[in-house]
């Protein structure tokens, strides 16, 4: 994904760990987890204005955008596999 | 994406009554247990009653009736072959609700969409097209080489067995879509 989820530097900067974080949002911490890694397909506007508000910061701070190829795929096949088995 | 728009064909059909997702997931759920349950038994009973045969020495059967009827030795390769295909007909058949039932749990959870069920649906299908191709082969090579016992299949027979392999595979599809959008649905946070 071209796209990343700056959520550790910020978290950094305002000295606030993931858990606070998904408790001030309402995002599960599992949720948000899969954000900081860079595994979410998309993203609400709504948690998106959660975030920005709870982190006092704008969208372009979240999120930036990195030129070069897609990935391809998702995690797991649709088969239910993990990736990197059959 | 857009798709194009049908015009009406003008036909009303009656409406139906409403049936809750969870009445039809219920009585599809126990019929396909029951099924299941009484193929498997019908499965394991099958080589029972053969060993059960052989054990308690039947070694002849009585052929026609009245005066005109013989005895003959019991030709155990015929009773071989039918208890072997009647075996495998049964246990594929068990297997296929066996299939139908893990479906119907993911549906009755409310996730039908599971990845594994793309898997089932193939596996039915690949089950479906096995037990119709055994009993066309079966009934074709009783009609060649019986003379008199039956009639010898048409290819024709196959063509509506075939066009349900076609839309169970067409389904495996429409699962397998759903199961990307589902994905997709959990990594929206």
């Amino acid at each position: 994904m071209a796209i990343r989820v700056q959520l550790d530097r910020i978290l950094l900067e305002r000295r606030m760990s993931l858990t606070e974080l998904a408790d001030r949002v309402g995002v599960t911490l599992a949720n948000l987890s899969i954000l900081k890694t860079g595994k979410a397909r998309a993203i609400r506007f709504t948690t998106l204005d959660a975030l920005c508000r709870e982190l006092n910061c704008q969208p372009g701070d979240l999120l930036t955008q990195t030129p070069g190829p897609q990935d391809a795929g998702s995690d797991e096949d649709l088969d239910g596999n993990a990736p990197g088995t059959t | 994406m857009r798709f194009p728009k049908t015009t009406s064909l003008g036909i009303r059909t009656p409406s139906l009554p409403h049936l809750s997702l969870v009445s039809i997931s219920s009585v599809a759920s126990t019929a396909c247990t029951v099924a299941f349950w009484v193929l498997s038994v019908g499965a394991v009973l099958v080589p029972l009653a053969v060993v059960a045969l052989k054990l308690l020495g039947w070694s002849l059967v009585t052929a026609g009736s009245g005066e005109d009827a013989i005895v003959i030795p019991l030709p155990w390769a015929y009773v071989l072959l039918v208890a072997t295909a009647a075996f495998a007909y049964l246990s594929i058949s068990a297997l296929i609700f066996r299939l139908l039932i893990g479906i119907v749990v993911t549906l009755r959870m409310g996730d039908p969409f599971h990845p594994q069920n793309v898997r089932r649906l193939h596996q039915i299908a690949g089950a479906f097209a096995s037990v119709t191709l055994g009993v066309w082969i079966g009934q074709f090579l009783v009609a060649r080489f019986v003379r008199g016992a039956m009639e010898t299949p048409d290819l024709f027979d196959l063509i509506t067995p075939s066009f349900a392999v076609v839309i169970l595979v067409v389904i495996a599809e429409v699962f397998r879509e759903g199961a990307r959008l589902r994905r997709e649905s959990e990594l929206t946070i």
